[in-house]
């Protein structure tokens, strides 16, 4: 170690020069501040003893210059003085000193000393360069943060967030606490929205927004319903992610050709439905995505009237755990409040005459975010924030669909096509996805395939179930049979060894469309219609929504123009209309 | 925040005092991971004491269920208080998870 000796008197330098060279130090000196300064710089020495009184620059402003010129590296200075007052000492830890002995010292304690402070020295080297390559790290991690942002953005805005009946606050870096919002419009009309919330923070979560969004906008493309991709989305994350990281997710379908909308609900802790008048929360029913197998999964969907204007109301949970300085959570009955505040205006507005009316200046959007700043008083808290307020403009919807539909344009044509499936094909297939490409092959995007895949599907599971297996539907009454229904169904279809489905669909076309003709017949014994039509009634709960039960032959009837069966209940015809006009 | 375990015959117990986050990772894991995987064992789970759990608890539960044999587990959540029994609720975990 090279250590630098400043006194201005020759034969202590030299006196402490042999005592330190004994013990294999480097030695070099200084006459006063002034040179001290100099051959710091020029020698760097690790530690260096200063004299206090010497001509030129004294010792302690020596100090002062050499600490500022060091920085952020530590190099010891040990005053030796001959002063004794309190005051001289204590101007030496002052002015950046690290210890200081008084003359005449005795050389065992400066030896001490001097190991000591190498010792401190050692300690700070290691915690600095630590520091140093802790700081490298964030920059570089910080620059990958960039970069990958640049990445996912490109793949997941190719929707229409951008529209002009969306509103949303997203944070650049929320893909980084896990956020994600994708929204895209349904090629035959309507609107689908993603809000989701991945499990934990940085780059890990936000890989599962790439198989994410993939599926959300590949899908909507094609037409399916939000039912089918939140099935896909689910099955998916559950094979790519670990067990332990899930997405919390709110989808919905603004269904502008039914004026509904449609929602599946995991774990999304505020959404949504302003009504003008009324507010309706879309509760989250289900587990979050990426968490139960295809087996358990449930895609039910709860479905409400909309009328042009409702607005629809998206968050995670960085609103409702943002907390104000008494670490009180802004929580769910402030956000709800917030709702029915604009409720409240928007009526006295009501009152009015219309061009008062159109001035009402308060917007929902910007209300929520107000409130949430009034309360935090903080605006950096908004960081954290996804909040996304989504107008059903239906018209403008609409208009966004024939923007975008870069699709084909079909015209009706006549065709048909027949299908027979034995026994052993119906285990392996399943023919609605078969028949949906078929069409979209033939008649392009103009057909409606979530209510024709709805349907299909229930024709096809008639005649499975009812048919070929003979089960019997009112066991599925009490949840314990429904259980049994399908376990039921599981071992009759493994041990089914004979018989057939035979399907076929032709297209009549129409002046606004065409009219399908649908028959599904199997090769099964047939069953009591008027039975069947009691036990799978379609249930209307008062909020409009359908329930879980309220499938089957009901739903039929309410897609098709006409439901015929003939006697023995093996055979049955519908005609579904489909039209060119959204 | 502290996570203690119990251990008695084929009843564990564990106990979680304060927040439930990310931080507690690797202490929760410790607390099971040398019982026997399956669905041999009955897992009660102490919240009465626990304040606040985020979704990466959420997560560590889905650990835990899968050690405990996934759709076989003998899971007990126990003592929630309201504000950490509406997390559970909102996710829906009383579908995978016996909360009381």
């Amino acid at each position: 170690m090279k250590i630098l000796i400043v006194d201005d008197d020759r034969t202590n330098r030299l006196i402490l020069t042999t005592y330190l060279k004994k013990y294999g130090y480097m030695v070099v000196s200084a006459e006063n501040g002034q040179e001290a300064i100099e051959i710091y710089q020029s020698e760097s020495p690790k530690l260096i003893l200063m004299d206090v009184m010497m001509p030129v620059m004294d010792g302690y402003e020596a100090t002062r210059k050499i600490k500022e010129i060091s920085g952020e590296e530590f190099i010891p200075i040990i005053f030796l003085t001959a002063l004794t007052d309190e005051k001289a000492l204590s101007q030496c830890v002052k002015v950046g000193g690290d210890d200081f002995l008084t003359k005449p010292y005795n050389r065992i304690i400066l030896k001490a000393k001097i190991d000591a402070l190498e010792r401190v020295s050692q300690l700070y080297n290691t915690v600095y360069a630590q520091k140093h390559e802790l700081e490298l790290h964030q920059e570089y991690e910080g620059k990958e943060q960039e970069v990958a942002r640049k990445v996912f953005d490109s793949i997941l805005n190719p929707g229409c967030l951008s529209a002009e009946n969306i509103q949303l606050h997203l944070s650049p870096m929320s893909l980084f606490n896990g956020d994600v919002v994708l929204a895209a419009v349904k090629p035959t009309g309507g609107l689908h929205i993603l809000f989701g919330d991945f499990t934990g923070h940085g780059l890990a979560a936000s890989l599962g927004a790439l198989p994410l969004s993939d599926v959300f906008y590949t899908m909507t493309a094609k037409g399916y319903s939000i039912k089918y991709i939140v099935q896909e989305i689910n099955h998916k994350l559950k094979l790519q992610l670990p067990t332990g990281m899930f997405l919390a997710a709110c989808l919905v379908e603004i269904d502008t050709n039914n004026n509904v909308l449609k929602y599946w609900n995991g774990a999304i802790p505020a959404a949504y439905l302003h009504k003008g008048d009324s507010v309706v929360e879309l509760k989250s029913q289900h587990l979050p995505l990426g968490i139960l197998s295809v087996d358990r999964f449930s895609d039910h969907l709860e479905i409400i009237e909309i009328h042009d204007k409702d607005k629809v109301i998206l968050s995670t949970d960085g609103i409702l755990e943002a907390e104000n300085s008494d670490g009180n959570m802004f929580g769910k009955n402030r956000f709800v409040e917030c709702l029915s505040f604009d409720t409240n205006v928007q009526k006295s507005s009501s009152n009015k005459s219309d061009s008062e009316n159109e001035e009402a200046p308060v917007d929902l959007f910007e209300h929520i975010l107000e409130t949430l700043d009034a309360f935090t008083m903080n605006q950096e808290q908004t960081d954290d924030v996804t909040l996304g307020v989504i107008s059903c403009d239906l018209e403008y919807i609409n208009q966004l669909s024939t923007q975008r539909g870069n699709y084909k344009k079909f015209s009706s044509t006549h065709w048909q096509f027949d299908l027979r499936f034995f026994y052993d094909s119906i285990k392996s297939i399943d023919p609605v996805p078969l028949i949906n490409q078929v069409l979209g092959e033939i008649q392009g995007h103009h057909i409606q395939q979530d209510h024709l895949s709805t349907v299909l599907t229930e024709l096809f599971c008639n005649s499975l179930d009812h048919g070929l297996l003979e089960l019997d539907s009112s066991t599925k009454a009490t949840p314990k049979g429904f259980m049994q229904f399908y376990t039921d169904k599981e071992s009759r279809l493994k041990e089914l060894d004979s018989g057939f489905i035979y399907m076929s669909v032709s297209n009549t076309p129409t002046e606004s469309g065409g009219d399908l003709n649908i028959v599904f017949e199997d090769s099964g014994k047939g069953f009591d219609i008027s039975k069947l039509d009691q036990q799978d009634g379609l249930q209307l709960k008062n909020d409009g929504s359908i329930s879980f039960s309220g499938r089957g032959l009901p739903l039929i009837n309410n897609y098709c123009k006409s439901v015929t069966y003939n006697e023995s209940g093996n055979r049955v015809e519908c005609i579904y209309s489909w039209s060119t006009l959204i | 925040m502290s996570i203690t375990s119990m251990v008695d015959g084929n009843k564990i117990n564990i106990i979680i005092s304060g927040r439930f986050d990310f931080s507690n990772h690797k202490e929760f894991c410790d607390a099971y991971r040398n019982t026997p995987s399956g669905g041999s064992n009955e897992f009660i789970i102490d919240f009465s004491t626990t304040e606040y759990v985020d979704s990466s608890a959420l997560g560590m539960l889905l650990l835990l269920r899968e050690h405990a044999g996934s759709d076989k587990a003998d899971i007990t959540l126990k003592g929630c208080r309201n504000d950490v029994k509406d997390i559970l609720m909102l996710s829906n975990f009383d579908k995978l998870f016996k909360i009381p």
